[in-house]
């Protein structure tokens, strides 16, 4: 989930503009008094904006549709980021959307005028030429920027690692504009950052999933990239004492406790819905009575982990966010 | 950790590898006749939010640099898995940057933000 800023619908203020991994874009109006609670980006038709498979909030599982494939027989795509984009230069926002199955990039016109977004029903394919511009993984983030400041937008893309082979790695991408106003023509996306495969000391370095954006941090005139990822390193071993041996063992036994515990409650409450409805007001309540119960138990079990990771070694991962000067 | 012995830690661990990836050139494209160079980056630095690294116990943080504040500096307002906003505003002074602790972004109603993304 990528927040971009951008003023959607003309008003002067700041608005939130971002995929979701329910496979539609959502839109939070901004306004003199703040932001409002996100609701989806339709359609002039009034339907949802997705690639394929989206989340069906009525039938509560995951559905497919072909209704707004540019051609039949495309593979499979899941819409999970999105920015507004003056593509064609007519002065309203259009939308791209990535393919969280693959490294495809689509496009919805806007048909209607600024202020008054009205988007078409079908997604069509960002090219290169007259193939399908793939960027290596599966898109995470966009970012419409002018990286290389020639005056085009180009796109600047976050990817995470292919399922399929998982030998392309995941990385941030620099997708060049080389065509004119209103009229992008994208060439082969080059790498900006890879993903640090091999283990290492501390610090963390970058792995998987990245989410970049480009910004002059520095304030030296060019564009940084500041990214969101997994990061990997190698925890040097050491000795541990004999009150922490102890410890790390007694932790190890209060989580197999604990985490039997959330289980079972998990379980009871899933029996409680299943009988009750899972509409019905009374599983509403049920699940109210076991998140008060519940959020205890996360809490000793977080606190539990954190203290048991201190006293482990070898290769751990986290989330973190770097700085990428730009030099 | 001193930041001069922190970057030359970085610089000897990965210096190598991001500024190889970054400084290959890409060959030219249709119609051009001169390569387009791909930017060269000094060794990466987490980011902190106030004491704590940035995007600890947030699952696929997803940063974007906005002025939040009006103070003229561009903070992170990151985004992550469960579709909250956090904003970790920029702090004054010269030198690297620095970020304070991470707030949710909250609506107009004064509830945290939430796009529901998992």
């Amino acid at each position: 989930m990528s927040p971009q800023f951008v003023d959607f619908d003309g008003d002067g203020h700041l608005d939130i503009v971002a995929g979701t991994f329910s496979g539609s874009p959502h839109l939070a109006l901004g306004g003199k008094e703040g932001f409002a609670q996100p609701t989806q980006i339709l359609d002039g038709g009034g339907q949802r904006i997705v690639l394929n498979q989206f989340w069906n909030y009525e039938t509560k599982e995951w559905d497919s549709t072909q209704r707004s494939d540019a051609a039949a027989g495309l593979p499979e795509g899941h819409g999970t980021s999105a920015i507004a984009f003056d593509w064609d230069a007519d002065g309203d926002l259009d939308l791209l959307i990535g393919d969280y199955k693959s490294g495809r990039i689509f496009r919805r016109v806007n048909e209607g005028k600024p202020g008054a977004p009205r988007f078409a029903g079908i997604n069509l394919p960002v090219l290169i030429g007259e193939e399908p511009l793939a960027i290596p993984g599966r898109i995470e983030t966009l970012r419409p920027v002018d990286w290389d400041a020639d005056g085009r937008i180009d796109l600047v893309c976050g990817s995470v690692e292919a399922k399929n082979p998982r030998s392309v790695p995941a990385g941030v991408y620099w997708v060049r504009n080389a065509g004119e106003r209103g009229a992008p023509r994208f060439e082969a996306p080059r790498a900006l950052i890879t993903a640090v495969a091999e283990l290492r000391p501390p610090p963390a370095l970058p792995f998987g999933g990245f989410y970049p954006d480009a910004f002059d941090v520095d304030g030296d005139g060019d564009l940084d990239l500041v990214v969101g990822a997994k990061g990997h390193w190698d925890e040097p071993a050491r000795e541990l004492t004999e009150t922490e041996r102890a410890r790390k063992a007694q932790i190890e036994r209060d989580l197999e406790e604990l985490e039997g515990t959330i289980e079972t409650s998990l379980e009871t409450l899933d029996q409680g819905l299943q009988r009750l409805g899972e509409d019905s007001e009374e599983a509403k309540a049920l699940v109210e009575t076991h998140q008060a119960q519940f959020r205890p138990l996360f809490e000793r079990q977080t606190k539990l982990r954190e203290e048991q990771d201190g006293l482990t070694f070898g290769r751990k991962e986290g989330y973190f966010v770097w700085l990428f000067e730009r030099q | 950790m001193p930041t001069q012995l922190f970057l030359s830690i970085l610089t000897t661990f990965c210096g190598s590898s991001v500024a190889t990836t970054s400084a290959q050139e890409t060959p030219a494209t249709a119609g051009e006749r001169t390569p387009v160079p791909v930017a060269r980056f000094a060794p990466p630095v987490l980011l902190l939010a106030g004491d704590e690294p940035m995007g600890k116990r947030r699952l696929y943080p997803s940063p974007v640099l906005q002025d939040m504040n009006g103070d003229g500096r561009a903070d992170v307002v990151l985004g992550d898995l469960w579709g909250r906003i956090t904003v970790a505003p920029r702090l004054a002074g010269e030198g690297a940057p620095r970020f304070g602790k991470d707030e949710p972004l909250l609506t107009r109603d004064g509830e945290p933000i939430d796009f529901a993304n998992w």
